[in-house]
């Protein structure tokens, strides 16, 4: 026993049951974080699924007032499909076709078209965008993002994908 | 008898001097009601300073003979708007009809309660508890006052429909301008009172009353940016109402002919910090513990958000960037304003922490070496441009609603030339104007205005 | 003859127990502890709190019973809790009103607490428990809203789960696992439910037990302003009086405890503070069922994120953050306004008996601290005011003026 006490490298027999405890501790932990951790973070392994959606025919689509349509996106990554409902507004720019969606960049509540300001206006802390989507003033953070789109057989489709906007 | 014919510009001129010198007294008294009672409680809680229920008094009996000025002003504005703007002033009495009674109610409420309570300062003065509820009460009933004329005065620049009385009463702009006028008072009494104690500190005689006025000027300096870097805040909720409800008014303020108002404005709110915050660390100099440190490191915090507030142009690649250009949009400076604002926000809260330690450790009152006299010109200016401060925002909101009196209801050109306002009840009588016709309804209603 | 062996009964308990339990000193400590005999009715909010909180949980597993936390039926099962169920608008009511009290009886409490100087030493970990309790409520008072998953629901998820997504660095990340997808779906509800069933109230009420344990086992004694002053007519303590209260120094107060402004005369807990707590619990409860009954808690439309007429709102108690978000506009400062300011605010609020280390317990002598807090109290109404105002008037901002 004395031995021990003069060699300060050896670990002392409380030493060894101490560490012991702490490692066997962390392989339980281990153990049982794996599963739970993958298991809370299983939404991001589920693959996107990108559809495209009619919205409306392309001679309802305005140059001046964006029109608002509702879309509706099937949706599979939870344990039955559900219908996902969007707004997009579709409005003309010269010879392209722009669709954004109603999703305020500030706090994400829904906008709409104000027809006597002639500007988009977002109800939860007054946002304000022109008729293109484009940011005009108020505390969002950039214009309302384009939808990618797809002309069809003279109808307008837009993918459940958007595309930032400065 | 052909009716005077009096150019508009004359009497929008006319109701401006009016109402401006009005706003100086009005302010003027709700802020120095505020203070007085605050500090006749301070007094009260007997916290070893004897001077707190001797500024109450005073500030009260200051109060007491201002009072009658500044109802007199308003009096000779009513006199006066009904004679120059009679169809305008009939509409919008009819449509802030309420409001307009309870103000009176609430006026008549606010003399009931200020005589008696500076009267019976003495009488009271074993039941300090029943003196200052009569004071809160005053602070009651004059905010109340206060809140009734900013329902008409915010209607006139977001008005909506006259029909329903909720709505009128919690117009867009009534509540932040209710806010931005409460906080604005405090502070400009603040900030007067302190100029007003600089100035005897300066001219008196004796040791004794310049301490005294050398620590009245310091409270009067501590409500006076206390209140005052809370006015950012509120003056954007009432500026983001006008946004929403009368854009053509929020244009010209902040994109158009009157933002280089704007800017100046800015410029003068910076340096009522910068002035505020470099009096603290003249104050500090003459304490028994010296922490000038933070003080100056705050003064820097104070100057840079200033520079960064009221440059000119936009900070950023373009062809403006060295030239002045004073109608360049204030409006445009974002985030930087922002970022500004906080700055100086930050700088007067430090300041103001840290210089009340200060005062609480000890401070030698009434020393005028050691940049005490500086001191002192510092709150005289603060008390100036503050005024200044006042008069410019008040020009600049009663300006941005041109060519409108009710926004989008009234125009500002002669009576015959404008609309009934739609909406509005008409029980059994019709509008002077429309009786007579078009050409001679100016007439006819000044006509029976003088009878 | 009811007392008498109501009282044997008693003897017969806890001799049984205090043989299996050793609970008698235990007992004792805390039926016994002493309490200022006159006054201390602003100390009965903590035990109303948590009364109220036992309604809560209880109202909760009721409704429980019923509702559905799936994508398509449960607004569908929340309506028929409302409509169908007997008395399912009362226990729905209460359970939402109650919520309300709570959130108002929780701002009083800290007030009180502050006023008092009750997080000074040694109470520091009282308070910073408290604070916790405070999140705690509110996120569950929030996760709670979101059940109702109708247009009011969903929008509060969505505009939760995006200033969750504001946090510098980890907020996208923040906002996937809350909303279990990349949109708004069946994964979110049903996470939320389990956020406000139990992942929240067992940290809750755990904390709470060691908060209670906390008060007593330093005493709940106070500043000058919650007690009521002797009356001057009454007679000087007795030679008794004043011995037992130096007794009571030594031995009671641990060297720890604060002994200044100890009351001159102190009673027994129970049944004499119990009393009061029971008054004011009893009369709270009571505000709340008349509401409750006056006021019907609404149930809005479906979910419709293509709507052009809902205006969305946030909670009440959120007001105030609501209208601070607009001095904080555009990519770089949101993140500051909306999730920097209030984490830093709260930071504050949980270090606040490490920045105030003065000894001084009466309002009196702590002035900036009482000015602070009364700016920051100020500042939050005068918000939060503005913020309904604004609300009220965007509900009409679609019309055009004529």
């Amino acid at each position: 026993m004395g031995q021990h006490g003069e060699n300060a490298d050896r670990v002392s027999r409380r030493g060894f049951f101490e560490r012991m405890v702490v490692a066997i501790g962390g392989a339980f932990t281990i153990l049982i974080a794996v599963p739970l951790v993958g298991y809370l973070f299983a939404p991001f392994a589920v693959a996107r699924q990108r559809q495209f959606v009619r919205v409306c025919s392309l001679n309802e689509i305005d140059s001046l007032t964006p029109k608002e349509f509702p879309v509706s996106f099937t949706r599979v990554d939870s344990y039955a499909p559900y219908q996902e409902i969007r707004g997009v507004f579709v409005i003309r720019r010269g010879a392209e076709v722009l669709a954004f969606s109603n999703v305020c960049t500030h706090m994400e509540c829904s906008v709409r078209w104000i027809d006597w300001r002639q500007q988009i206006l977002c109800p939860c802390h007054g946002g304000l965008y022109d008729r293109w989507g484009q940011l005009m003033g108020g505390p969002p953070a950039h214009s309302l993002p384009l939808y990618v789109t797809k002309i069809e057989n003279g109808d307008l489709y837009v993918s459940d994908e958007t595309v930032f906007r400065i | 008898m052909e009716p005077t014919q009096v150019s508009i510009t004359i009497k929008t001129a006319v109701i401006a001097f009016l109402m401006l010198v009005h706003i100086q007294f009005a302010a003027f008294l709700i802020g120095a009601w505020g203070l007085a009672v605050t500090a006749e409680f301070l007094g009260m809680l007997n916290l070893g300073h004897p001077h707190f229920d001797r500024f109450a008094r005073s500030l009260a009996r200051t109060t007491v003979i201002m009072y009658s000025s500044g109802a007199v002003l308003a009096i000779s504005f009513l006199v006066v708007i009904s004679l120059l703007f009679p169809v305008f002033w009939y509409t919008i009495m009819r449509i802030t009809f309420w409001p307009l009674v309870m103000e009176g109610i609430t006026f008549a409420l606010t003399i009931l309660y200020l005589f008696p309570w500076y009267y019976t300062w003495d009488l009271l003065s074993g039941f300090k508890p029943v003196h200052l509820s009569l004071g809160l009460a005053i602070l009651v009933v004059a905010e109340l006052q206060q809140g009734m004329i900013d329902v008409q005065a915010a209607y006139m620049l977001t008005s909506v429909p006259p029909g329903d009385l909720l709505r009128v009463f919690l117009n867009p702009g009534a509540l932040p301008l209710d806010a931005h006028r409460l906080i604005g008072d405090l502070s400009f009494a603040g900030f007067v009172i302190a100029g007003y104690a600089a100035v005897r500190a300066l001219r008196a005689q004796d040791q004794e009353r310049r301490a005294y006025y050398d620590w009245m000027g310091n409270l009067g300096l501590l409500a006076g940016l206390g209140f005052l870097f809370l006015q950012p805040a509120v003056g954007l909720s009432f500026v983001e109402e006008i946004r929403a409800n009368s854009p053509g008014a929020f244009d010209a303020m902040m994109r158009g002919r009157l933002s280089w108002m704007f800017i100046m404005l800015a410029g003068l709110f910076s340096l009522l910090f910068c002035l505020s915050v470099y009096y603290m660390l003249l104050q500090a100099g003459k304490s028994r513990h010296q922490g000038q440190r933070t003080l100056a490191a705050m003064l820097w915090v104070a100057v840079a958000s200033s520079l960064l507030l009221i440059q000119p142009s936009t900070i950023g690649p373009s062809q403006r960037l060295l030239w002045i250009n004073w109608v360049n949009p204030i409006g445009a400076m974002q985030p930087y304003k922002y970022i500004a604002f906080g700055g100086l926000t930050l700088a007067a809260m430090v300041a103001l922490l840290y210089y009340t330690g200060i005062v609480k450790r000890g401070i030698y009152w009434g020393r005028m070496d050691m940049g005490g006299r500086r001191a002192q010109w510092v709150l005289a200016t603060l008390a100036i441009l503050t005024s200044v401060t006042m008069l410019t925002m008040g020009y600049v909101r009663e300006n941005s609603r041109a060519p409108y009196l009710m926004y989008y209801r009234f125009r500002i050109e002669e009576p015959q030339q404008y609309p009934s306002p739609p909406g509005t009840p008409t029980p059994g009588t019709s509008l002077p104007s429309e009786q007579s016709g078009g050409g001679r309804g100016r007439g006819a209603a000044e006509g029976s205005a003088g009878r | 003859m009811i007392g008498w062996l109501g009282n044997r009964l008693y003897n017969r308990l806890y001799g049984w127990l205090d043989a299996r339990l050793g609970i008698g000193p235990l007992l004792d400590r805390v039926l016994r502890d002493p309490v200022p005999e006159r006054g201390g009715w602003w100390y009965t909010l903590g035990a109303a709190i948590f009364l109220l909180v036992i309604v809560q949980i209880i109202t909760g597993i009721f409704l429980m019973l019923y509702y559905v936390p799936s994508y398509e039926e449960a607004r569908e099962s929340v309506i028929y809790i409302q409509d169908q169920v007997l008395l399912g608008w009362a226990v729905r009511g209460i359970h939402y009103w109650n919520m309300v009290m709570l959130v108002l009886l929780i701002g009083v409490h800290m007030l009180r607490t502050f006023f008092s100087a009750a997080y000074k030493v040694p109470r520091e970990l009282t308070w910073v428990l408290g604070t916790l309790l405070m999140v705690l409520m509110v996120a569950t008072a929030f996760t709670g809203g979101i059940l109702r998953w109708d247009q009011s629901g969903y929008f509060d998820a969505v505009v939760g789960i995006k200033i969750a997504s504001w946090t510098p660095l980890i907020g996208p990340w923040l906002a996937w696992l809350w909303r279990g997808g990349e949109v708004i779906g069946p994964a979110t509800l049903t996470r939320t439910f389990a956020l406000h069933v139990w992942l929240l109230p067992a940290p809750l009420v755990v904390l709470a037990g060691i908060h209670i344990a906390l008060v007593v086992i330093q005493g709940q004694y106070g500043s000058w302003i919650n007690y009521q002053p002797e009356p001057a007519s009454a007679p000087p303590p007795t030679e008794d009086e004043i011995e037992s209260h130096q007794k009571l120094e030594r031995e009671v107060l641990s060297p720890h405890s604060r002994k200044v402004n100890l009351p001159m005369r102190t009673t027994w807990f129970f049944p004499f503070h119990v009393f009061r707590e029971a008054v004011v619990s009893l009369g709270l409860l009571t505000v709340v069922m008349i509401i409750v009954i006056l006021f019907p808690v609404p149930v809005e439309e479906a979910i419709n994120p293509a709507t052009t007429d809902y205006a969305p709102t946030s909670m009440w108690f959120f007001l105030f953050l609501d209208q601070a978000f607009l001095l904080f506009p555009g990519a770089w400062l949101i993140p500051v306004g909306a999730v920097g300011v209030p984490t830093i605010g709260y930071l504050l609020l949980v270090l606040w008996p490490w920045l105030d280390r003065s000894r001084a317990i009466e309002p009196g002598k702590r002035l900036p601290a009482i000015f602070f807090i009364l700016v920051i109290v100020g500042s939050i109404y005068a918000l939060a005011f503005l913020a309904a105002s604004r609300v009220y008037n965007y509900g009409f901002i679609n019309a055009p003026p004529p």
